[in-house]
């Protein structure tokens, strides 16, 4: 078989016994360890095997501009010459312009910002610089390398790490005499601007914000960083200092569109990498159908293990990316079973992730560097900048939704000068089904987009309460594009503000930063109570809370389940206890859109798309009852919910009567088809905005032509039904909307035909959860009716292949 | 890729311009205002929507969403969902209160006539006699008397004949920027009187100009009496004097914060050690109509917005209030480091006991709390008491005296108890050398700790010191 002779691999014989390989072996072995795994491209395994030769790297003298012990102390550390991209940002930045650079993993981004810093700071010893990371954990590993430099420099550079876990006597040294002060946004939000007095020193004297990971800064997160640097500058403006930015990102498709969107300033783009390319080989991995009928797919984690345990035996220092924590714990468990075979080998494969320990941690990436872990496995905890230098294999078990996201992890793969490997292992939801079927989306294809909605009227209000309790506002005064006036005359007449003369002063007994979470727009949430520990054991956002913890709901938390006895809306509690439960519970919504106003819609008839306002109302109103393993719906239940609703932003697709007429099915086959191209929809339009699947919702409605009065569901046939529109909505789920539907409806083409091709493609009889849903929901007929949907509305001639499938009973 | 500039809303805008007739809500279309001429010249033959329509709309949401605080999601009622009103608990932030409101509006003339800030003095002759406290004292209390009040030993005493009172109203307890102190009183001995000066803010653009008269009474007044101002008043007041750019004259102040030593001398006896407690148990003082604390913010958000207020008068006196009662509070805790002073009460005793132990002047402190014991100390004072009384034999060398002493502490789960079980802990460990005995006791504490009351952050601290001890230990013992 072919996965026995995988197992045994070429590193039989010496096995995992931890002798390291020289780079020509190394080599070998992953060719060699590559083409088996291609040989199984006969079980339909591998859908893609790229082969991306070498490229030399592209290098630049050391400018003049820079300090020359700042370049003797990087001579020290082994940096002879910079790549071209370095270089480059360095000169953009003495020039005085604000600066984007795009990296690939392990192209020496920190010396793009640490550089031209440090510079600085040589110069001018009073200069401060604040870096923004979104983690903690970077934060740290940042500090380190600065510190590791400035011994280097041997001069006074102090950089402190200011967050949550900086010790209150440590806080006031760092306030005034770090030149480098490491944060995050959560802090600079909440504990350093509102007491920006304390902080005088730095920012009177603040020459550079250095906003790493940007790519991280989108959606709601992003369209809170982009306010929240609205108020930095406008507290640095306070104190004299405009600062310039240096921003890093990953691979999307429009760094300098999203740079300029938080920064509101021209940015200068560096996006030709200078850095040495290794050899590689990128493989698409779909775990065989066994049940064909079901369209059950071999397990994506059984599957990692096998690929992983390979290579591993092979002697490769391997990193295997999981999708949850869960998950990396329990790989870690199965290969360490298949590796550690003798005691000398005991931690030889790590786990990492979010929740451990800062000390084990550092130990575990020390152990990388140094080659005595050959394997980790880690969420997506290792995918940002933490430096563990580069290892010769990823396998990446489960898309990480995202391009940008996917190439950042295999690029942990890549020594230089040697070979590296990755490997994408799918499992069986839509958005990986689509993925590993189109490796030309991913190779090909443009990565994604970064997202903001920096005018998300609730977003926008929330900050600008923190900006006016920060420093009152004046007459005249710019907060993004708004017409300020307006709306500090709604909060005047609020009451938060008072006018006098041109200013507006914040009057209210409140500290608005803490009512406002940076990473969703609603701090809302429930918390989850156990009353049997008497402990609160999770906080659920507001909106899931009406569909996992209503009554009589299984709540699952890791595997735990706990039955949930009481839901309080006014105290925003749930009461559970544990449970051995065999089933779960799914919640029935329904869910109703209205558009209030359509902002475009399209001229042709091929895609009758729109975007717009629109209205959403949920409410849950019942559950079903789903025994574990085998899915069987064991019951239900009834519920007496409060809706909830929102105004946000969709995209519509619509499907006009005589479309619908024409195709060959009943009007219940058809509802079957319409949440059957709903499903499908929602998860390509995931993959194409680079979203959560929680930052989307879907639903379906009927109404008039123009828009007007929408039903829930398709309504039963009756006499309307021949006049009405059938739509399927794609909404932002946050109010307000995010932005997402606009790059929907200009896509729209591409999206209708990439649901078309993902449905078409999909091995499964009469649909599974990768492409229309389960049999379950949209019936035995769903997925023929879907395609003749689409092939309707795309106005197709005929439909063929397709509708000879309506014929199977 | 071409960077597109404008933001999303103007591009929102734009897209609306391509609307082909597609209002989907007539009723709100009808409500929305005339037309406005458009600024740009629309494409021909491509109908523009009202922009007024968009501008109303978007400022209706921006109301809606204030008033609903951080709610991004609604409730509506259970039922029909879209026809009902939404039921929403409406929280209205600055909301006048009920009783205040209906003043009438204040003519625009009047808040123009306005000075930004006013200045309100009141005398009090210093020959009276306020809560058990001659004020007259103020004058003869040495500095070095009044350095004995403070809890730590290096910190400098005051010169009370020249120190001033201070005491803030503020916009809020939450500290930051955006919280400001509307009301600065400041009580000083002026010739034979006691003289309170209130600073009050009547317009938010005049807090420069108030801070900087302060500055002035403040110039050579280099001594500071607050209650709670160390973690309170006075970084507010830093915050603003930087605000303002106006230079703090409080800066390298000697502060006296009788909060702590007021704590330590007092609250064995009393409830607790707030301000109002002492001045009604100990000063024996009753306010008559005295304002909540936590309404005066509001009080002073309507005074802004009226022009005047009918509760603002009781604001000022509570703030007068505040000031002469510490003048007396310091008063009445200076007795209490007087040679001389007498007391049968076994907590105050006590009190005073500890305050001494912990400055170090353990002469002082001893016979003070061996009398407070002897006087009948009961319940936590009590195990307190023996507590420090077990320190002072240990520190003289008799380890089997002090573990007596300590033996008789008697509440089983408390802090008290905690500390004796570390102090056996270490005496089995150092001087026994019986680190299994030693642990026992670790463990002991640490099992009782979940059951005692006290702080989160003191309970970690605990348990982090106890959780160190005991993996020490078990590392000796294996």
């Amino acid at each position: 078989m072919k996965s026995a002779a995988l197992l045994d691999g070429p590193g039989r014989g010496s096995g995992a016994s931890g002798v390291a390989l020289t780079a020509p072996e190394r080599r070998a072995a992953i060719r060699s360890l590559v083409a088996e795994l291609d040989a199984g491209a006969a079980l339909r395994g591998v859908t893609a095997l790229r082969h991306f030769p070498a490229e030399p790297g592209d290098y630049r003298d050391f400018p003049e501009h820079l300090d020359v012990r700042l370049r003797d102390a990087y001579r020290r550390r082994g940096v002879e010459q910079l790549y071209s991209h370095q270089r480059e940002v360095l000169d953009r930045v003495e020039a005085g312009e604000d600066v984007a650079a795009v990296t690939p993993t392990a192209s020496g981004k920190t010396l793009c910002y640490n550089a031209p810093v440090l510079n600085r700071i040589l110069r001018k010893p009073d200069a401060r610089a604040l870096y923004l990371f979104p983690t903690k954990a970077l934060s740290q590993d940042q500090k380190k390398e600065i510190l590791d430099l400035k011994d280097l420099l041997g001069e006074d550079v102090r950089a402190d790490v200011y967050d949550g876990d900086t010790p209150g006597d440590a806080r006031r040294s760092i306030r005034t005499r770090a030149h480098i002060v490491v944060t995050n946004p959560d802090m600079l939000h909440a504990g350093i601007l509102p007491h920006h007095t304390k902080w005088a020193k730095l920012f009177e004297n603040l020459r550079f914000v250095v906003i790493d990971e940007m790519h991280t800064y989108r959606g709601v997160f992003g369209s809170h960083l982009a306010n929240l640097l609205r108020r930095l500058r406008r507290v640095c403006a306070h104190y004299g200092a405009a600062p310039r930015f240096i921003l890093s990102s990953a691979t999307i498709a429009n760094p300098r569109e999203l740079a300029e969107g938080l920064t509101e300033r021209p940015i200068s783009l560096v996006d030709r990498s200078g850095a040495p390319r290794p050899e590689r080989f990128f493989l698409f991995y779909n775990p065989p159908v066994v049940n064909p009928e079901l369209g059950i797919r071999r397990s994506a984690m059984g599957e990692t293990r096998r690929i992983a345990g390979g290579f591993l035996k092979g002697n490769l220092q391997t990193i295997v990316f999981a999708r949850s924590r869960t998950q990396t714990e329990v790989l870690v468990k199965y290969l360490k079973q298949d590796i550690e075979t003798r005691p000398d080998q005991s931690d030889r494969i790590r786990g990492y992730r979010g929740g451990y320990l800062p000390k084990k941690r550092r130990e575990i990436e020390d152990g990388i560097k140094k080659g005595s872990v050959l394997g980790v496995v880690s969420t997506n905890a290792l995918e940002l900048g933490i430096d563990i230098g580069s290892l010769d294999v990823a396998v990446i078990s489960g898309y990480p939704g995202t391009i940008a996201s996917t190439w950042q992890q295999a690029g942990r793969a890549g020594r230089r000068g040697g070979t590296a490997a990755a490997v994408l292992v799918a499992n069986s939801t839509p958005i990986n089904q689509f993925v590993i079927q189109h490796p030309d989306y991913f190779f090909e294809g443009t990565p994604e987009r970064g997202l903001i909605n920096p005018e998300n009227l609730q977003v926008l209000i929330e900050h600008l309460k923190c900006a006016a309790f920060e420093l009152p506002f004046r007459k005249g005064e710019r907060f993004g594009d708004e017409d300020l006036e307006e709306l500090l005359g709604v909060l005047e007449e609020e009451r938060i503000l008072y006018r006098a003369g041109d200013r507006w002063f914040w009057t209210a007994d409140s500290y608005p930063a803490n009512s406002v979470s940076l990473r969703s727009i609603s701090s809302d949430n429930f918390v989850v109570h156990d009353r049997e520990s008497g402990r609160v054991i999770a906080e659920v956002d507001f909106v899931s809370a009406h569909s996992t913890l209503h009554e009589k709901a299984i709540y699952m938390l890791e595997s735990d389940t706990y039955y949930v006895e009481q839901l309080d809306h006014q105290e925003r509690r749930a009461e559970v206890r544990p449970i051995d439960s065999d089933y779960y519970t799914d919640a029935v919504t329904h869910t109703k859109v209205t558009i209030l106003d359509a902002f475009a819609a399209a001229p042709e008839p091929s895609t009758p798309a729109a975007h717009g306002e629109v209205h959403v109302v949920k409410q849950v109103v019942g559950f079903k009852k789903i025994k574990f393993f085998t899915g069987e719906n064991v019951g239900s239940g009834e519920l007496d919910m409060p809706a909830v609703e929102m105004h946000t932003t969709a995209f519509w697709l619509e499907a006009p009567p005589e479309v619908l007429a024409a195709v060959p099915f009943g009007p219940e086959d058809r509802r079957d088809g319409i949440r059957g191209i709903r499903n499908a929809m929602r998860a390509v339009a995931t993959t194409f905005l680079m979203c959560e699947a929680h930052d989307i919702g879907s639903a379906i409605g009927t109404g008039s032509r123009d828009g007007g009065a929408p039903h829930p569901e398709p309504a039963e046939a009756g006499p309307g039904e021949a006049d009405a529109v059938t739509r399927i909505f794609i909404y932002d789920n946050y109010p307000g909307g995010i932005g997402f539907s606009e790059p929907l409806w200009e896509s729209r083409a591409t999206l209708l035909a990439e649901t078309l091709g993902l449905i078409e493609r999909c091995p499964c009889q009469a649909g599974c959860p990768s492409c229309v849903g389960p049999v379950g929901e949209i019936g035995r007929h769903g997925k023929a009716a879907a395609l003749a949907i689409l092939e309707g509305i795309r106005g197709r001639e005929e439909a063929a292949p397709v509708t000879s499938a309506a014929s199977v009973p | 890729m071409a960077p597109d500039r404008s933001s999303l809303a103007e591009r929102l805008r734009r897209s609306r311009a391509r609307v082909v007739g597609r209002v989907a809500d007539p009723e709100r279309a009808a409500e929305a205002p005339l037309p406005e001429a458009p600024v740009d010249p629309p494409s021909a033959g491509i109908p523009e929507e009202p922009h007024g329509s968009d501008k109303t709309a978007r400022l209706a949401r921006a109301r809606e969403l204030i008033r609903r605080t951080e709610r991004g999601w609604k409730e509506l009622r259970i039922g029909s969902p879209g026809d009902g009103q939404p039921s929403l608990r409406e929280v209205q932030p600055g909301a006048a209160p009920e009783a205040d409101d209906g003043e009438a509006d204040p003519t625009p003339e009047a808040r123009a006539a306005d000075e930004p800030f006013s200045r309100e003095d009141h005398d009090v002759p210093l020959a009276s006699r306020y809560g058990g406290a001659d004020l007259v004292r103020l004058l003869e209390v040495s500095e070095e008397a009044a350095a004995r009040l403070q809890i730590r030993p290096e910190e400098p005493g005051v010169d009370l004949s020249r120190a001033l009172f201070l005491d803030t109203e503020t916009s809020g307890l939450a500290g930051g920027t955006g919280t400001f102190a509307f009301l600065i009183g400041v009580g000083f001995v002026e010739e034979d009187r006691f003289r309170v000066a209130q600073f009050l803010l009547r317009n938010p653009l005049g807090e420069a100009a108030m801070l900087e008269e302060l500055a002035v009474l403040a110039a050579g007044r280099r001594d500071l009496v607050t209650y709670n101002g160390g973690s309170f008043d006075l970084p507010l007041l830093e915050t603003r004097f930087a605000l303002n750019g106006v230079a703090s004259p409080f800066r390298n102040a000697r502060h006296l914060d009788l909060l702590h030593p007021a704590r330590r001398l007092f609250k064995p006896r009393h409830e607790n050690a707030r301000l109002s407690t002492l001045e009604r148990e100990l000063l024996e003082v009753e306010r008559d109509d005295d304002i909540p604390g936590d309404r005066i913010p509001q009080v002073f958000f309507d005074f802004l917005r009226y022009g005047h207020h009918p509760a603002m008068e009781s604001v000022l006196a509570h703030n007068r209030y505040d000031i002469v009662t510490l003048a007396a509070l310091a008063l009445r805790a200076l007795e209490r480091m007087d040679e001389d002073w007498y007391s049968d009460d076994p907590a105050d005793l006590h009190g005073a006991g500890h305050h001494f132990w912990r400055r170090g002047e353990s002469e002082v402190a001893i016979p003070l709390l061996e009398r407070a014991l002897s006087a009948g100390l009961s319940g936590r004072n009590r195990d307190r008491c023996l507590l420090d009384l077990g320190e002072r034999r240990k520190q003289l060398g008799d380890w089997d005296g002090a573990i007596e002493i300590w033996r008789r502490v008697s509440i089983v789960d408390s802090r008290e108890r905690l500390d004796v079980l570390v102090w056996l802990a270490k005496h089995e460990e150092h001087q026994r050398k019986e680190p299994a005995r030693a642990l026992t006791h670790v463990e002991d504490a640490l099992e009782r700790l979940p059951r005692i009351e006290m702080g989160r952050e003191t309970s970690r601290r605990y348990r982090k010191e106890l959780e160190r001890r005991a993996a020490r230990l078990r590392g000796r013992m294996y």
